[in-house]
């Protein structure tokens, strides 16, 4: 006669094996990774000795509190703004062809350059030399650039609510 | 077919059908179009007005403008932009968009999606809150009112295709928002928690509570934290492209970790399809789609949120060997040694003959087919049967006997094409929800007639045109008195009949006795009911006869179900869609075990073991010899374990125990075995019994394959990883067989399709790249693939071709001694799944239906002096149980109601049924048991928890009435045309 039974007899040493088991599988692991994993050591030593990970460790174990002070620290209206302007310039960067940036940095970089050269010449410049240089077609196209670059930046700098007077 | 027309659509022409909606044919285009409220299951709700067009020069909607000849359709004209902007603004006003540290963030959300593909930078109308508290009363999902968009997705299912009819939005506040009933708390309401609200809710305003805090990255974030985040996203205002960039990039880190499998519901025999989003063990939520062939959106409450007990810490993780009094923990090698030791013994000395295996209706097609082959391949017995003998092999024989084939005559579809739908003794919202949803729905929208034949008063009952409440047990006497009427009137389909079926003049015979006075006389039913009964069906567009256990587990539910299969065939009313006969086969995998041939009288594929040809197959496949005698059904093994024929069982996911009739009898019978070998996933009641207990993997832990009611095969995908030592169901048997000796090599269960379809011709044509996804085959399936959703266009299934009346008789119910003055009914409950195994594992459904009691009638208490929470003792003459009383008009008169989800001695109800089966198949006639009751205390708390949806009262409105909307004052029209759809 099979009485109905609900007892289940707990096996021994189930902790024992249960953690030999998951041993083995970290061996299992270990083993098919050896170079990444000493120097993961390596690596975490150095961290260790310099009191790095100490650090790190604390503010991870903080996380949540530092969170919310960083959050606090942003929604201070400087930071806000910081973000903002933050925002805007990339925004107004993204609108900008980057092959006239490139051109740009080129023609500072051979500026700068020129400019080295004729000031370790300690030239003096005078009136007749501007206007000669003026024709002169490279310092003419520099020129025209930033004459326009600031009239963009004057519309740019237009009140919207004075724009139609 | 209906008439093309040109259009022109951003300046191209095109040829459609007329009346196409124009979203419709937008997005099969597979252009990218703005909207959000609307789907094709769902119809034009025109809340979200987010699909605005231009149209002839006027602003109207994609979703509710159907295609007309001539129309130029502009879809993002500069006007039409604007429009949509302007729609998506009013939604913003409604909702803040916080995704990256949003659980609904997983790609899928229509908000989010919808907002970004109009390229929404900025909002003109700042967000504010509606001022509502979140409403987290239920235990499953919540509202927040404030991210609510009032697009009435929810309420629209809940009203018309869940029509549970709980929410509406209430359009005339000050600032609208969805409601339940009149105004409860979720938790409080006639809410049946279904689900379907969050999931078709577009942003995160309804919610499943287990995605909360556990679906996103960050969303896990405490409050405190969470609130600053926000804001510092207001205050900054970045554009909301990069709002969209980030949490894009928030998703897509988080669907590495979320993964999304398809599987079947295994909670009962419809075979809703959905995916289960896992995030390791966790269960996230239950997502259906539009996709799933039988359910598409829908669920209830178990296939939603039922599926806690797969992490429930009693599951069995480890074979478990008795040995004394306790049970030891076991390897697999230990296991199956003595397995194959004490068989192999057992079958030496005695045969085949003295071996029992028990397969089950809730483990795959392919564990079943495994575990018939076990027993006739390698132990050489037909003593093989299912669980489906205590529930529906009747309805199977009366239809092989009549029609052919034991299965629905069609699918779900047809069921709500029907002029007609009759449900005789069956409770389809509880037992069958998503069907049942279908049948509301064809009603409620398209004006289905609905007649109801039951002892209790349920919802379905409710709801029907015609309530009939026959006598326990005479319903073979009413169909047929109706069969004989309507033949009488001359309303029969002669044609068909002289056609298509054998053996008339002999019906008419038959039929001679059952005259509608007689009916009358044995059924309580009045004579103005039958004939109103009959009018119906003569003046239906079709009629579908959908039947369940009040049928089938009586002393004749095979006779009474030949005989609804005689008055379809009278009227005509099989092979044409909308009509037919429709078994509610009870779980998952009701279908599919009785194909698999997991019975004593059946080969694989429905082959008949006597038919010489079939079984010389299995024969040559298996390489044994197979015997044409009949092996021994549940109900026989258990006798002959009783005369000491039977020595073993080797019984798989049943809990026999408490499933069978007369519990006392079958624990002691359990008992009596030499060996006994049970796999389940939990210590059920039964496997307490056993000698050595097998961990078998639940369905969401294996691959294989369901069949429904409808005869629809669906693959189901392993979502998670077996627990422990745990094994799905085909890899045990199969390693049972090795250590007999017989190695079958199975890699994948799709290998056992395979074979499966090799073997049967019905299922020739079944293979898993068939099956992939959410494609699914009703069988029969031919070799090319074609299936049979519809049976019997052409012919029925009989060598001739004609289907036959059935000529058997009626056979009253028991009789008791007078002193059993009450009729117990029992039956299920929407909460819970068969006795509760694994529903009473979910925390959320045992705190809305705790435990099992007796429904007793206002009559009936008045005269006993019970009361809501009375406590009681019933006794019949096979044992007692004790329980508490709800007093409801749901139950009649002397007939009471007691659920049967109890794995409790107190109060299961088996411990009170008999042990009298039906006359041709032995399903135990359950419902025909009577008993008396006695007061043990008037007073008591009740047993039904207030915040059950039973005690709450539904709304019932068509739709989410979005005209309610346009009248509002504040309210400035989008569109030049507001008109409301009728009939989605």
């Amino acid at each position: 006669m099979a009485k109905p039974i609900t007892k289940i007899e707990e096996p021994v040493f189930t902790e024992k094996e249960q953690q030999n088991q998951a041993l083995e599988k970290v061996l299992q692991d270990l083993t098919q990774n050896t170079e990444g994993i000493k120097e993961t050591i390596k690596f975490l030593q150095e961290l260790h000795e310099s009191g790095i990970l100490g650090a790190i460790n604390n503010l991870v174990e903080a996380k949540e509190d530092l969170a919310k002070i960083a959050v606090e620290q942003m929604l201070r209206p400087p930071v806000t703004n910081a973000l903002n302007n933050a925002m805007a310039a990339a925004g107004a960067l993204t609108e900008i062809d980057p092959e006239m940036i490139k051109r740009i940095m080129n023609g500072m970089a051979k500026g700068i350059q020129k400019s080295e050269e004729e000031l370790r010449l300690n030239k003096k410049i005078g009136v007749f030399d501007l206007v000669k240089l003026m024709r002169d077609t490279d310092i003419n196209r520099a020129l025209t650039f930033s004459l326009y670059l600031l009239q963009g930046v004057g519309e740019g700098l237009k009140d919207p609510s004075q724009e139609n007077n | 077919m209906a008439e093309t027309v040109r259009v022109k659509i951003n300046g191209q022409q095109h040829e459609v059908e007329q009346g196409t909606r124009i979203l419709d044919y937008l997005l099969e285009q597979g252009v990218e179009h703005p909207h959000i409220c609307y789907s094709e299951v769902l119809g034009p709700i025109q809340t979200c007005d987010t699909c605005m067009c231009e149209i002839d020069g006027k602003i109207m909607r994609a979703c509710s403008t159907q295609m007309e000849e001539g129309m130029n359709i502009l879809t993002s004209s500069e006007w039409a932009k604007t429009a949509q902007t302007e729609a998506m603004d009013r939604i913003l006003e409604n909702h803040l968009l916080y995704c990256t540290v949003c659980d609904n963030n997983n790609g899928n959300c229509r908000v989010h999606n919808t907002a970004e593909l109009l390229e929404i930078e900025h909002q003109t109308r700042p967000y504010r809150e509606k001022g509502y508290e979140v409403d987290m009363s239920h235990p499953f999902y919540r509202y927040d009112p404030d991210q609510c968009i009032l697009c009435g997705r929810c309420v629209e299912v809940c009203q018309d295709l869940q029509v549970n009819e709980t929410l509406s939005i209430d359009w005339e506040r000050e600032i609208p928002r969805v409601m339940w009933d009149d105004g409860k708390s979720i938790n409080e309401s006639s809410c049946v928690s279904c689900g379907q609200c969050a999931t078709v809710c577009p942003c995160n305003a309804l919610m499943e509570k287990s995605m909360l805090g556990e679906a996103g990255l960050m969303t896990a974030i405490p409050k405190d934290l969470l609130d600053p985040m926000v804001d510092l996203i207001k205050e900054v205002e970045p554009d909301y492209k990069t709002i969209f960039a980030l949490s894009e990039v928030e998703a897509a880190a988080r669907d590495k970790r979320t993964k999304k499998t398809k599987t079947v519901c295994t909670f009962c025999g419809v075979g809703c399809s959905f995916e289960v989003w896992t995030k390791g063990r966790e269960v996230l939520k239950i997502e259906p789609t539009e996709n799933g062939p039988v359910n598409s959106v829908s669920t209830c409450v178990k296939g939603k949120f039922g599926w806690d007990f797969v992490n429930s810490e009693q599951r069995l993780t480890t074979p478990l060997i008795r040995k004394g009094d306790a049970f030891v923990p076991a390897t697999w090698d230990e296991a199956l040694t003595l397995i194959a030791e004490k068989m192999s013994t057992l079958k030496q000395t005695y045969g085949g003959r003295a071996l029992g295996f028990v397969s089950s209706s809730k483990t795959t097609n392919e564990d079943s087919y495994l575990m018939q082959k076990l027993a006739r391949q390698v132990f050489e017995s037909n003593n093989i049967d299912n669980c489906s003998r205590y529930c529906q092999s009747p309805a199977t024989d009366g239809l092989l006997a009549t029609v052919g084939y034991g299965g629905d005559s069609g699918t779900i579809k047809d069921i709500t094409r029907a002029g007609l739908v009759i449900i005789v003794g069956a409770n389809p919202t509880e037992g069958h929800p998503v069907l049942a949803t279908r049948v509301k729905r064809a009603k409620k929208l398209y004006g289905q007639k609905l007649i109801v034949s039951d002892l209790r008063k349920h919802e379905m009952a409710e709801r029907s045109d015609l309530f009939l409440h026959p006598k326990q047990g005479t319903d073979y006497v009413w169909i047929t008195a109706i069969a004989k009427y309507i033949i009488e009137q001359g309303w029969h389909d002669e044609k068909f009949i002289e056609k298509r079926v054998n053996q008339y003049s002999e019906y008419l015979k038959l039929l001679e006795k059952y005259t509608i006075e007689y009916a009358e006389e044995v059924t309580g039913l009045s004579k103005e009911h039958l004939i109103e009964t009959a009018r119906m069906i003569h003046e239906a567009d079709g009629t579908c006869i959908l039947w369940g256990m009040g049928v089938t587990q009586n002393v004749a539910g095979s006779h009474t179900s030949a005989a609804i299969a005689n008055l379809l065939l009278v009227t005509g009313n099989f092979g044409r869609t909308g009509a037919g006969a429709y078994p509610l086969r009870g779980h998952n995998n009701v279908q599919g075990s009785c194909d698999m041939g997991t019975l004593p009288q059946w080969l694989p594929g429905n082959q008949r073991l006597s038919d010489d040809k079939a079984r010389a197959k299995f024969e040559q496949a298996y390489g044994v010899k197979i015997s044409d005698k009949p092996g021994l059904t549940n109900i026989e093994m258990l006798e002959a374990v009783e005369k000491g024929e039977l020595k073993a069982m080797y019984l798989m996911g049943e809990d026999m125990a408490w499933v069978d009739s007369n519990s006392n009898h079958v624990h002691d019978t359990l008992s009596k075995l030499e060996f006994f070998v049970v796999q389940d996933v939990f210590l059920t009641k039964t496997a307490q019994f056993a000698d050595v207990v097998l961990p078998a993997a639940p369905s969401l832990e294996k691959d294989g394959t369901f069949t429904n009611t409808e005869r629809r095969i669906q693959r189901l995908y392993r979502a998670l990883d077996p627990l422990g030592e745990s094994k799905p169901d085909w890899w045990i048997i199969q390693q049972i067989a090795k250590y007999m000796g017989v190695h079958w090599n199975y890699e994948h269960p799709s290998e056992i399709m395979d074979e499966i379809a090799s073997l049967s011709p019905i299922f020739e044509g079944v293979s898993y790249e068939r099956l992939k996804g959410w494609n699914s085959l009703i069988w029969p399936v031919q070799k090319d693939g074609t299936d049979e959703p519809l049976l019997y266009t052409e012919r029925f299934n009989f060598p001739d071709g004609k289907a036959r009346f059935s000529l058997e008789a009626y056979v009253p119910p028991i009789e008791f001694s007078l002193e059993f003055d009450l009729t117990l009914n029992n039956g299920r409950l929407l909460e819970h799944f068969h006795e509760g195994n694994m529903t009473n594992k979910s925390k959320g459904i045992q705190y809305k239906l705790p435990e099992v009691f007796v429904e007793v009638s206002p009559e009936l208490s008045r005269e006993r002096g019970v009361k809501d929470g009375s406590l009681v003792r019933l006794v019949s003459p096979y044992g007692v149980i004790k329980l508490r009383t709800i007093v409801t008009d749901r139950v009649h008169g002397k007939e009471l109601y007691v659920p049967m989800h109890s794995v409790s001695h107190e109060n299961a109800i088996n411990l009170l049924t008999g042990s009298v089966g039906d006359v041709r198949t032995q399903t135990p006639a359950y419902k025909q048991t009577k008993v008396k009751m006695e007061l043990i205390n008037v007073e008591g708390s009740t047993p039904l928890p207030l915040y059950n949806p039973r005690y709450a009262k539904r709304n019932p409105q068509l739709g989410v009435q979005v005209e309610r909307k346009w009248a509002r004052e504040d309210y400035e029209p989008i569109a030049d045309l507001n008109i409301s759809v009728e009939g989605k």
